[in-house]
Parts: C-alpha cells; sequence; structure tokens
C-alpha cells in the first residue's frame, strides 16, 4: 500500500508528464535528429565506427557534391518535381470534387445521403493494395501505364473517401443561416457555396488539402508498380533505387530522405492545429 | 450537387473491387490461356505454405505495430493532456513523425538498425544492455522487431492526437469528485480516462491495425521480406505475385483474402464499439 501511494504520487507529479514527454520526444525525433546527422556526414564518415552523433566535418557534399551530389549529379530534383506534380494534381482535383460531394450531402440531404457518407468512410477500411491490380489492369487498358496521369487516377482513388468524409465533418459544423442569408440576398445555390462557405472555411479546406498532398506525397506502391520510366518517378520510388547491392551510400539516400521528409515537417510545424482538426473530424464520434 | 461525386466513388472504388473479385476466380498467368478456374485459386493458395506463412507474419506484425503504437499514443496523450505549458510546442514536435513517407521511415531504421554502422547497436552498447552488436538483419525475431519499430513510428502521432481529443472533452469536475472521494492517479486512469476515451481509443486502435495490417512500405525498404521470410506478409505476397511472378489470377485472390481479414479486424471493432453504446 505505502509502496502503491508513493507510486501515485510521482505519477500524479506535474513534472512527470514533462520528463515522460522528453523522452518519448527524444525516442520519437531522434530517426529525424539522426536522418539529417547523416546527410550532412561524409561517406567516410558514415561507415564510421563507433558512430559520431555530430559531423566531425561537416559538409554538404552529400547535396552538392558534384557528381555525388543528389541536386547536382542525380535525377533526384526531377524525381521532386514529379512528386510535387502528382501530390498537387491530386490534391486538387480531391479537394474541389471532394467540396461539391461533402457539400451536396450535407446540404441537399436525400434519402440514403446518410449511408453514402459512411460508405464513404467504409472504403478507407479497403486495403489499397488489394485494388492493386485492378488498378493496373484499368490503367493497362487505358493506356495509362507508365505516366504520371495513371498514378494519380490510383492517388485520386486513395484520397477522395476520406477527404469527403473530412469536409462533411467542417460543413456540418458551419452556421446554415450564413447560407439562408446569402440565398436570399439572390445568390445561386454555387454562388452561396463559392462566394460564402469556401472563403469562411478557408483553413480548414486547406487543411484538408494539405493533407490530401501529404499522403500523395508519401505513398510509394502504386507508383513503384505503374511507371517504370525514370523521368517519371516520384521522389518514394527514387529513393528506393539508392539502396546498392554492395556499397550503400548512406549519406545521398540520407540528403534524398530529408528532401522527401521536408514538406511536410513544414506543413506540420505551420499548419498542426488544422491539420489535427481536419484529421480527427468525426472520428470521436463515431 | 452531390450526385457526380458518388458516381465518383463508385466508378474509383466499386469497379476496382469487382474486377479483383472477378479475376481470382480465373486462371490468369500469362503461361497458359486464361480461363474460368472457380474456387482454383483459392483451393491452391489454401495448400500454399508462403500463404499460411504471410498470413501469420501479417498477423503479428500488424499486432506488433498497433501494440507499440497504442504503448507511446496513449501515454503521450495522456501527458500532453496532463501539461499546462507548451501544449503546442510538444504537439507539433509529436507530429513530426507522422510526415515522414513510410518507404523513409523504413530505410531512416534500416540505418540504425544497421548491424556494423547502426546507431542503434552503439547506444544500446553505451548503455551496456548489450555486450556484441546484435545482427538485427540476420536474427529473424530481431527483423521482425525492427519493421514493426519502423511501421509503428509513424502510426504513433495519429492515436495520439485521437486519444488527447477524447481526453480533453472529459469535464474537470469527474477528476475533482473523484479526489474528494480519495481516488489517486491509478484509480483515476482505470475508473475515468480509460472507460471516458475508449471511443476514441477504439477507433484510432480499428484504424492503425487495419491500415499496418497491409502496409508494407517499411517492410519493403528494411528487409524485402527476409531474412528468410520471416517478415513475409501478405501485402508483400500480393505485389511480389502481380509485379514478379506475373500471376494475376492469384494475386486477386490474396487481395480478395486480405479484404476479408480487413473487414473482419473492423467487424470485431465495431461490435465492440457498438457494444460499449448500449451499455453507458
Amino acid at each position: 500500500m505505502v509502496l502503491r501511494r508513493w507510486a501515485a504520487r510521482i505519477v500524479d507529479h506535474k513534472a512527470t508528464a514533462y520528463v515522460l514527454l522528453c523522452v518519448i520526444l527524444a525516442v520519437l525525433l531522434f530517426p529525424i535528429f539522426w536522418t539529417f546527422i547523416t546527410s550532412f556526414k561524409s561517406l567516410e564518415e558514415t561507415f564510421h565506427w563507433p558512430p559520431t552523433y555530430f559531423p566531425h566535418r561537416f559538409t554538404f557534399e552529400a547535396y552538392f557534391g558534384g557528381r555525388r551530389g543528389i541536386l547536382t549529379g542525380s535525377p533526384v530534383p526531377i524525381y521532386l518535381m514529379n512528386s510535387l506534380i502528382i501530390s498537387l494534381t491530386t490534391s486538387f482535383v480531391v479537394t474541389a470534387a471532394g467540396i461539391l460531394t461533402a457539400y451536396g450531402l450535407v446540404r441537399y440531404p436525400f434519402k440514403g445521403s446518410k449511408a453514402a457518407l459512411v460508405l464513404f468512410l467504409l472504403t478507407r477500411l479497403i486495403p489499397p493494395i488489394a485494388l492493386l491490380l485492378p488498378f493496373y489492369l484499368i490503367l493497362r487498358y487505358l493506356g495509362l501505364i507508365n505516366t504520371r496521369t495513371g498514378v494519380i487516377f490510383y492517388t485520386i482513388y486513395l484520397c477522395y473517401p476520406l477527404v469527403v468524409w473530412m469536409l462533411k465533418s467542417f460543413f456540418e459544423a458551419f452556421p446554415g443561416e450564413l447560407i439562408d442569408a446569402a440565398l436570399v440576398d439572390g445568390a445561386s445555390r454555387l454562388g452561396a457555396l463559392l462566394r460564402v462557405v469556401i472563403p469562411t472555411m478557408a483553413t480548414g479546406i486547406s487543411a484538408v488539402a494539405i493533407i490530401a498532398f501529404l499522403w500523395t506525397w508519401n505513398e510509394f506502391l502504386a507508383p513503384f508498380i505503374f511507371i517504370n520510366s525514370d523521368v517519371l518517378k516520384p521522389i518514394t520510388v527514387g529513393i528506393y533505387y539508392f539502396v546498392g547491392d554492395e556499397l550503400t551510400y548512406w549519406n545521398t539516400l540520407a540528403a534524398a530522405g530529408v528532401l522527401a521528409i521536408i514538406p511536410g515537417i513544414i506543413f506540420f510545424i505551420v499548419a498542426q492545429r488544422w491539420i489535427v482538426k481536419g484529421l480527427t473530424a468525426g472520428m470521436g464520434k463515431m | 450537387m452531390s450526385l457526380p461525386g458518388l458516381l465518383l466513388l463508385l466508378l474509383w472504388v466499386g469497379v476496382p473491387l469487382v474486377i479483383v473479385v472477378v479475376i481470382s476466380f480465373y486462371r490468369y498467368d500469362f503461361i497458359r490461356p486464361t480461363k474460368f478456374y472457380g474456387f482454383g485459386n483459392y483451393i491452391k493458395l489454401f495448400h500454399d505454405r508462403v500463404f499460411w506463412l504471410a498470413v501469420k507474419n501479417t498477423f503479428i506484425f500488424s499486432l506488433g505495430s498497433t501494440f507499440i503504437t497504442f504503448l507511446f499514443g496513449f501515454t503521450s496523450a495522456w501527458c500532453l493532456s496532463r501539461i499546462d505549458r507548451g501544449g503546442t510546442f510538444f504537439r507539433t514536435l509529436m507530429m513530426l513523425p507522422w510526415a515522414v513517407p513510410l518507404i523513409v521511415s523504413g530505410f531512416i531504421w534500416g540505418w540504425m538498425f544497421n548491424p556494423t554502422y547502426g546507431v542503434i547497436n552503439d547506444i544500446l552498447l553505451k548503455l551496456g544492455a548489450i555486450k556484441a552488436p546484435l545482427d538485427f538483419t540476420a536474427d529473424p525475431s530481431l527483423a521482425m522487431f525492427s519493421v514493426i519499430l519502423a511501421d509503428a513510428w509513424t502510426r504513433i502521432p495519429f492515436l495520439t492526437i485521437l486519444v488527447l481529443a477524447g481526453l480533453e472533452r472529459i469535464p474537470a469536475e469527474l477528476y475533482e469528485a473523484a479526489r474528494i472521494d480519495g481516488a489517486d492517479i491509478f484509480h483515476e486512469l482505470r475508473h475515468i480516462s480509460i472507460p471516458m476515451v475508449k471511443g476514441p481509443l477504439l477507433t484510432g486502435l480499428l484504424i492503425t491495425s487495419v491500415f499496418s495490417f497491409r502496409s508494407i512500405d517499411a517492410i519493403f525498404s528494411m528487409t524485402q521480406g527476409g531474412p528468410a521470410k520471416a517478415t513475409y506478409v501478405l501485402g508483400l505476397y500480393t505485389v511480389d505475385n502481380i509485379y514478379r511472378f506475373l500471376n494475376f489470377g492469384r494475386a486477386g485472390a490474396i487481395s480478395v483474402m486480405l479484404l476479408l481479414f480487413c473487414s473482419l479486424i473492423a467487424s470485431a471493432y465495431v461490435y465492440f464499439l457498438l457494444k460499449e453504446e448500449r451499455w453507458s
């Protein structure tokens, strides 16, 4: 009993939460720290044992080292551009389509619109990997294998259902009187959506767009299977071929990793609050 | 207004779903002429040792990943709900692993677990936890453990914020009342915090387990299913059948099995969720 009382007092103490958080954060952030550190080492130093926790010789050679640097001597800039094209297009298409669908379902309900919304959530539970084969066949039939369009075709499927679900939770919280007022003032239904709803919900909508962007950016399997030519690969696939059979250039691999995680990190630091809101929207209720 | 959107869902999800089920009943392997095969693919699959090995590995992988995510996610959420200062700061940092693509996470952890140059061996040696460097890539159970870590790592933030949102909704009066009745922190956790976040927690666990069940990116970049198929999971088997063996019929059958397993997990959770709601 005494032991328990002591334990309870320690766990209950305010400082315990901070200490625990710091320990967990140290563990969670160490891999990111280590990637950054490795990317600033020279190739020889990455093969040093024991490993150095801060580069002896701080160098940018993994990034700009001529033929060996990923930005100067490898197709990584092209990979990044492909990632950007695929993610931006997907994000734009899904958000635009999602706004119309979610708004329509929330604002103009019909018999079965509730079920339709649940359907959107349920599709999220379908393992995308199980649909890889049919998508491959469809894309081959359409002649879209080995094109960025083909990958976008697939990533739309990946993001669209959940985007609708997140937007739906946002729209449900939107005061209907504002829309009614706009309609009374002579705005069309679409006009009310474009001029009243979207501007007021701009932060939430952009958070949803960011989430779709990141999901697409992080996608590996679909482009890995659908794309063979080097100039069309996104960064996630491009990075895969950095691992050599005999010698892996860990510093350049880490540098490519840094470039692959930077957009996500920036987005999370800038818009953390809204991204969190978008992702948890409607989840607690389920 | 929503009609085109619904059509989009039907086209994008419904059609592939039908195609994959249909294909699983065909012999489609680019060697012999394609023909209707009945349950042939399934029967062959059920007699396939690799398939059952993959099923076993997938369950271990998914359970392990969910457990680690739960452990870290719940603890972080509980801590975050109890601090008054620096909440935004801690929360933002907590989110960062989420931004890392799983395939990259596999590389990062693979590099840290590297048996000859890896930093984890060095840390463990310095802490005195091990006497000699461990070979994480050669030992089957260590390999499984390391891919689980790489997978769980990117999933922790999601569970954290989900549970945190639940914890923050619990009225402070409940705790105060409990304190007056002489409850300590363990009573509170057992009788207030955990029961009150059961909904979000179960939702989070459902999503984590279903997602890790079919996730292969981290395994792909870390072990490629090795050593000796110790980390070979169903998703990997599907991709191999599409990409390497070009046996589309079998890939279809595995895909359908994956679908069934995921629905099974999902329905178990939904059952618990509904039961929860009826009682409360």
